[in-house]
């Protein structure tokens, strides 16, 4: 590359030719190879440089295609799903602080209610405890994920929340089997096969989920105690509860109250 | 401070909870950059996630070092991503050959192979002697020869220019002889 070359290459990038100069130096761009090679690596590393540029690359690229073909793979899929339940439960995290006092409402609110049955000596036997306990409206949502493939997974959600419970497993079961990585279709399923009364389906899910590295493993105990009580087991309940308190996982402050109304019984 | 490949394993294993960590260590910086560069929340978490699956798949392919803290790295590659989005629109009436982009993957995939690019120009630089290191970044960076003249004390704006000719040939060619540049740039 010449002296002169480089000045016309420097000229162009910085705007400096007219209209002539400009046709002419396209066209030398398709007549002379080392004259483009010179000019494509000069551009390149001009906008790659700027703040107010960007070097892109070619859709014809080789090694884009094969990028292309490992992202379209089930395994970075998944954790593209993934990335997304991060993000959404990480966008809710400072939500819940403002909303801290809710929840001192809802726990008082409990306080109050258990203080309440204790002060008229009713007898609450099991199931009521495990229908006070078990709210599912705040359950994860499948909608507006912003993926294509979650439709079979709103459909099930749709069943769940009608009470549907068999359609919705015939739905969460295999999604389970293909995508180990989705915390809430654990969730959705272990609850729907509690409710179904398959209580040995819906441990095995909640130990699968525990024993996970997902975010919502923790949760996996708190529905695993109320299997537990809905079966009468007690005692096994309290332990897993007591796990529950004692690591201060999800759900621990109702699982303090609901084990101090255990104890009292 | 944890192994950058913690962090690239724990992202191709798509484990949860190490996701959650990153979140936890970054999200906030590249929000805050975004947010200073004409962006708005959804930017950075488009940005952020994007990056994330850009460290993935190049993982994946072949697995590579990063010599800085994962977090380094990780902001490094955002806010060339986010440069990338805002260069976007001159790109369209640039190019020639615009292929329209079907999904985020089209986007992923070549943001790969240009944040490579980068790091190979960005390597020599670095190699350069401290003198052509110097005037290449200014160079590179618009600075008129004017300045280039009061900065470096010279006589004339024809012996900076010599100057630039020089450092920028050296440049070209280490980059050149380069293996790896065949794969990144057509020619």
């Amino acid at each position: 590359m010449s002296f002169e070359n480089d000045i016309l290459i420097d000229n162009y990038l910085r705007g400096l030719l007219n209209e002539d100069e400009i046709v002419s130096f396209k066209l030398r761009l398709k007549s002379d190879l080392e004259f483009k090679k010179s000019f494509l690596l000069e551009q390149a590393l001009w906008a790659s440089q700027s703040d107010t540029d960007w070097s892109f690359a070619n859709y014809t690229n080789d090694e884009v295609k094969t990028y292309k073909k490992l992202l379209e793979n089930d395994d970075l899929q998944n954790l593209k799903k993934t990335l997304n339940r991060v993000n959404a439960e990480f966008k809710e995290t400072p939500k819940k602080k403002t909303k801290l006092s809710f929840y001192y409402l809802a726990a008082a609110s409990i306080a109050i209610l258990i203080c309440l049955s204790i002060f008229l000596n009713q007898d609450q036997n099991n199931q009521h405890l495990v229908n006070d306990y078990l709210d599912t409206s705040n359950l994860p949502s499948f909608v507006s994920r912003g993926e294509t493939s979650t439709d079979d997974l709103i459909n099930a959600q749709q069943f769940f929340e009608n009470e549907e419970y068999q359609k919705s497993l015939d739905i969460f079961i295999p999604v389970i089997e293909t995508d180990k990585a989705n915390g809430p279709v654990y969730l959705y399923t272990g609850i729907a096969q509690m409710k179904l009364e398959q209580y040995v389906n819906a441990e095995t899910t909640f130990n699968k989920l525990i024993n996970s590295n997902l975010l919502d493993a923790q949760k996996g105990y708190w529905y695993k105690a109320l299997l537990y009580l809905i079966q009468d087991k007690v005692e096994d309940s309290k332990a897993v509860l007591e796990t529950i308190v004692s690591n201060k996982y999800h759900n621990h402050l109702k699982a303090k109250a609901l084990l101090e109304t255990l104890n009292d019984d | 401070m944890k192994n950058p490949g913690y962090f690239l394993k724990g992202l191709i294993n798509n484990n949860e909870n190490t996701v959650k960590e990153i979140y936890e260590n970054s999200f906030n910086q590249v929000l805050g950059f975004v947010s200073n560069n004409r962006g708005q929340y959804v930017d950075a978490e488009d940005i952020f996630q994007k990056a994330l699956l850009q460290l993935a798949v190049r993982y994946k392919r072949e697995p590579f070092e990063i010599k800085t803290s994962f977090e380094a790295y990780l902001f490094t590659v955002c806010k060339n991503l986010w440069r990338r989005e805002l260069n976007k629109s001159k790109r369209v009436v640039t190019n020639d050959y615009i292929i329209e982009l079907k999904d985020d993957n089209d986007d992923i995939a070549l943001s790969v192979l240009e944040q490579k690019r980068w790091e190979l120009f960005a390597e020599y630089f670095e190699r350069l002697s401290g003198n052509c290191n110097k005037i290449m970044k200014l160079f590179f960076k618009r600075v008129s020869y004017s300045e280039i003249v009061k900065i470096f004390d010279y006589n004339s704006e024809t012996v900076a220019r010599q100057r630039v000719f020089k450092c920028k040939a050296k440049l070209k060619e280490l980059i050149i002889s380069d293996e790896r540049f065949k794969d990144l740039l057509e020619l």
